[in-house]
């Protein structure tokens, strides 16, 4: 059972989605459904174990390319509609034990290959506005499966949080004839404190404004919109700047680091944002070795987050982790 | 965009009716030299359905 429920007091949607209460819960590791099906073993999602990267639809979608109708009846205040869109599931690796971390460069740079790829194909269809690409990391986060992997979304609009993001930047645009992320970014080197990588084409830092302790952002130094604008060397360089910064946080507290990655680019609806810029975007949990930075009542009733730490201070310890990598 | 790589795809459907595509980036075929099949693909990098 799946559908789109409108929130009239926030102007957004909420996906029901009860078929998710039973998917696979942390398995043990010799029953991986994301491993490749062994010889004379039960079957998992991938048959074949040859591949570099394998993409395929989540076997418990949010949104459906066909969705079911709507179980419940609309009304004028509580709109309703189809859980229409593409869930996705992208595995990193045939490789159990591996992370994205743990990858090569080379390896990371196929995967920027397959996700412009998979931004192209879920972007041309008509129900999909807005290809969101990302990847929950760690118990920590409620990942339920831990084979290296990352998921993609194709909501058929512009989620909420991209939509104040383009608003923010249009309205930036309009003020100054600037792009705000372009401006953001010249700001972040002109202070260097939170710098935490650079390389040919990408610069990571944590903002000034971080709301998460090492909340780490990756912008690209040219001002472009999406994957698909990327040349080869942007795309290795992307590769290297990834391995750098996960690296430097798997070093962080000497433990697999746990992490929400999120792909910020410019929605597939057919309009123009041209005022928009690349970047992603990290949410680690963690503000000690052992300590969570838990979302409660001002970050989840009010919106507003409250940041134990110093953006400064963080950015000098991940830095300190940093080891140069070439794409 | 250019590049030196091509990106092979192999389409899979999937008993329940899901697909699932494995990727497989290719060196440069100018240096490699690629089956006939691949290089078939290798030209647009598409995506070929296949029974499961």
């Amino acid at each position: 059972m799946s559908e789109l429920r409108w929130n009239p007091l926030l102007g957004e949607w909420v996906a029901t989605a009860t078929h998710r209460q039973d998917r696979t819960f942390l398995p043990p590791d010799d029953y991986c459904p994301l491993c490749p099906t062994k010889p004379g073993g039960f079957p998992t999602e991938v048959p074949a174990s040859n591949y570099d990267i394998a993409v395929f639809e989540n076997r418990f979608p949010t949104l459906r390319s066909i969705p079911d109708e709507p179980a419940v009846v609309p009304s004028d205040l509580y709109l309703v509609r189809p859980a229409q869109g593409v869930c996705e599931v992208v595995l990193y690796s045939p490789n159990h034990t591996s992370s994205l971390a743990r990858e090569s460069v080379e390896q990371i740079y196929k995967l920027v290959r397959v996700w412009t790829h998979r931004f192209q194909e879920l972007g041309a269809l008509e129900f999909v506005k807005f290809v969101f690409i990302f990847e929950n990391k760690g118990e920590a986060i409620g990942v339920t499966l831990h084979h290296p992997h990352g998921q993609i979304y194709g909501y058929p609009f512009i989620p909420p949080r991209l939509a104040t993001e383009l608003q923010r930047c249009a309205e930036h645009q309009a003020r100054s004839g600037r792009c705000l992320l372009c401006d953001i970014l010249a700001e972040e080197r002109r202070d260097a404190k939170r710098i935490v990588a650079e390389n040919g084409s990408f610069v990571a830092f944590i903002p000034f404004f971080a709301r998460w302790p090492y909340e780490t952002h990756v912008y690209s130094r040219r001002h472009f919109q999406a994957l698909t604008d990327m040349t080869t060397a942007e795309q290795k360089d992307l590769a290297a700047m990834l391995k750098m910064v996960l690296v430097g946080f798997d070093k962080l507290f000497d433990t697999s680091f746990p992490y929400m990655m999120v792909i910020h680019q410019r929605p597939v609806d057919g309009e123009t944002y041209d005022y928009y810029h690349f970047h992603i975007e990290f949410y680690p949990p963690l503000r000690t070795a052992k300590k969570l930075k838990y979302l409660a009542g001002s970050e989840t009733g009010a919106g507003m987050f409250i940041n134990d730490t110093l953006p400064e201070v963080k950015a000098g310890e991940l830095r300190a982790h940093i080891e140069p990598v070439s794409g | 965009m250019t590049t030196s790589e091509e990106l092979v795809t192999r389409k899979v459907v999937l008993p329940d009716g899901r697909y699932l595509i494995y990727y497989t980036v290719k060196p440069d075929d100018s240096l490699v030299p690629s089956e006939p099949a691949q290089a078939e693909t290798d030209l647009k990098a598409e995506t070929r359905d296949e029974e499961n």
